[in-house]
């Protein structure tokens, strides 16, 4: 656990320091073309990492959680409209469906972290759902609701610290998934522009033939610096439930 | 069971026409930017712009011929015609003769006709009535957003078209899509066969992955299961290459056994293929079975508790026996629902795959799709799999409820 803190909280300076400008990356047009150094754009893919993985985990948790909420709480055509937009939404593959979102946003940080957001809310709708619905007929709620609490009051003070360790373990997956989808994309053209990224690096890796060139560098510490950072927000989700 | 049958059907249709929705907003409407622009990649080239139009819906037929202008003047030179977005007739060196942002073809016409130029007459009209109220907007001004030069005296056609409303365009395309009928692509190619070509490619690698990674996570966990040291170590391992990303192990197994040891070949795709497709699917095994392993280890581990398994083991069962005859077909029901619910998506899992070996496969046309701006064959692509997923789900719920007489006797499919 002291571990896995120490690893995110250093995830987290590197990135800062990256983005107060003090480490400088040189992006050409289209393509990183490695004028930095590895380690330069290593700093500067954490910090897209981190900005991707919050942004995208939260749009996620806030759509599906108001959804769950409102889907639970009011029942009828309400739930039954949320229930069919959940359900077309995941009859289509998440990484085509960010992958087409993320084109039609044409692309950039923001389309990914949006995209990601978009896409993978259903996950964390079908939990809230039924925890609410569990929720709802427990003692607490039904005192707060005879004593005149309104819907948005019993959902922010009586619901939503009982969802607290759902969300904080789905945060994590959809953290995860959202920073493995930048590799994917940034693979496929549709990622992130201008910027250096881990999946731009590991893309320019295999654009520019690191590999026939014998120079695992560049792959290797993209790489290792995406499993470092999913590892330690892993061990911090097993050490939760334990 | 018919009115089961009709409501799963209705529940289908909804699900269909919810996934159009979201293809029709993502691709189709300019709820994420312009999908005319995005379709052209931002050209202002008219010719790409009108087909972009005409592919994504936007415009029922372009109609060249609904109106005409005449240019006569002193001057023997050519002009040049624009809409950016007011009309201009512009010489080599200035603006002759103007008109500001008409909003309909009428409009436009009744402003060249009323006014005049001291250098230039210019007169236009309508060839049929009823194109007046077309807006000169959208396409109009697409088909017009690049100069075009015209000598004195020269009649010229201009272009504009009937727009659809958005709701017409979202019937259109529902129709077409349930019809199977997907247009062309960005190369004038009929979408359905590229798709039954490359669908039955993607298959090829998909299929026996699946069942690669199903028998051979059944078997890991099942070991997992019987020593602690396994389970430890095999856990372990599938945390740590679960979060190494899929790109690192399709590029340094390729440069291993098909550069460096030269196992398998590097050559371009071509029919028949088979040893092309043996390293993809060892790799497609190898990124997939660590998730597979785990979510098996929970399933066992959840029926090993379970009643009848300790009863099966107090009788004295043998090991052997308990894992083939009591678990399997304990387990039948809930991994034929997760076989059948994952089986259209990874034809999609090929996609890097496809990408990196040059293997041309649905994945690859989706990367092409991308790249080549075509968002036909994307919904194409989505809409199929959608089908695929919703196919596989009833036959999912068929076979749970053969394996486990619990749902036959709930009434419900």
């Amino acid at each position: 656990m002291k571990i896995a803190r120490l690893v995110i909280g250093f995830y987290i300076a590197v990135a800062i320091v990256a983005a107060s400008g003090v480490i400088p990356v040189e992006i050409n047009n289209d393509f990183y073309r490695g004028d930095s150094s590895v380690w330069q754009s290593a700093a500067h893919g954490a910090k897209v990492a981190l900005i991707i993985g919050t942004i995208a985990a939260c749009t996620s948790l806030f759509i599906g959680s108001v959804l769950g909420f409102l889907s639970a709480w009011y029942g009828g055509l309400i739930g039954a409209m949320i229930l069919w937009m959940a359900t077309s939404i995941a009859a289509i593959p998440g990484i085509l469906l960010v992958l087409i979102l993320s084109y039609g946003m044409g692309g950039g940080i923001a389309a990914v972290f949006f995209a990601v957001g978009l896409v993978s809310w259903v996950g964390v709708y079908r939990l809230v759902h039924t925890e609410v619905l569990n929720l709802r007929g427990q003692g607490h709620v039904e005192a707060a609701r005879s004593l005149g609490a309104s819907m948005t009051a019993i959902a922010i003070r009586h619901i939503l610290p009982c969802l607290k360790p759902i969300l904080g373990t789905q945060f994590v997956l959809h953290f995860t998934y959202a920073v493995k989808a930048e590799t994917v994309l940034s693979f496929l053209g549709v990622g992130v522009h201008q910027q250096a990224s881990w999946g731009r690096m590991l893309a320019d890796a295999w654009y520019f033939g690191d590999l026939q060139n014998g120079d695992y560098t560049r792959i290797a510490v993209a790489s290792l610096c995406l499993a470092g950072l999913i590892l330690a927000l892993q061990s911090r989700i097993y050490g939760h439930q334990k | 069971m018919i009115k089961l049958i009709f409501k799963k059907l209705v529940a289908a249709l909804a699900i269909i026409i919810g996934v159009h929705l979201v293809l029709f907003l993502a691709l189709q409407s300019p709820a994420f930017g312009d999908p005319i622009a995005r379709e052209t990649n931002f050209s202002n080239d008219r010719v790409q712009l009108i087909s972009a139009a005409q592919r994504l819906g936007y415009i029922s037929s372009s109609n060249f011929d609904c109106w005409s202008f005449t240019i006569s003047g002193s001057k023997e030179q050519n002009y040049k015609v624009s809409m950016q977005p007011n009309f201009e007739l512009r010489d080599q060196s200035a603006v002759v003769f103007s008109v500001d942002a008409p909003t309909t073809l009428g409009e436009l016409v009744a402003a060249i006709n009323s006014n005049g130029s001291d250098l230039v007459k210019v007169s236009a009209k309508l060839v049929e009535d009823k194109y007046s109220s077309t807006p000169c907007s959208n396409i109009a001004l697409a088909y017009l957003s690049n100069s075009v030069t015209v000598k004195d005296q020269e009649i010229y056609h201009a272009a504009t078209v009937e727009p659809v409303s958005t709701s017409m365009r979202f019937a259109n395309s529902f129709y077409d899509l349930l019809t199977f009928d997907f247009g062309d692509d960005h190369n004038s190619r009929p979408i359905t066969n590229t798709l039954w070509q490359r669908g039955l490619r993607s298959l090829g690698i998909a299929a026996p992955s699946f069942f690669l990674i199903f028998i051979g996570a059944y078997l890991m966990a099942v070991f997992a299961h019987s020593s602690k040291h396994a389970s430890r170590v095999l856990n372990l391992l599938a945390i740590a290459f679960m979060s190494l990303p899929a790109l690192l192990y399709i590029f340094v197994l390729r440069q291993t056994f098909v550069i460096n040891l030269e196992w398998a070949p590097l050559r371009p795709y071509s029919d028949p293929v088979i040893p092309l497709f043996i390293l993809p699917i060892l790799i497609t095994v190898f990124i997939g079975i660590w998730p597979e392993y785990l979510l098996m280890r929970s399933f066992i581990d959840q029926r090993m508790r379970q009643q009848f398994m300790q009863s099966a083991r107090a009788q004295g069962i043998s090991q052997r026996r308990i894992w083939w005859r009591h678990l399997l077909p304990n387990l039948a029901g809930p991994l034929s629902q997760h076989v059948a619910l994952n089986l259209p998506f990874l034809v999609l899992g090929s996609l890097l795959l496809e990408t990196i070996f040059n293997i041309p496969g649905l994945g690859i046309s989706i990367v092409d799709a991308i790249q080549n701006h075509d968002s036909n064959m994307l919904r194409a692509i989505t809409f199929l799999i959608a089908i695929a997923f919703l196919t596989m789900q009833a036959v999912a719920t068929m076979v749970a409820r053969y394996f486990d007489p619990r749902q036959r006797s709930e009434g419900k499919l």
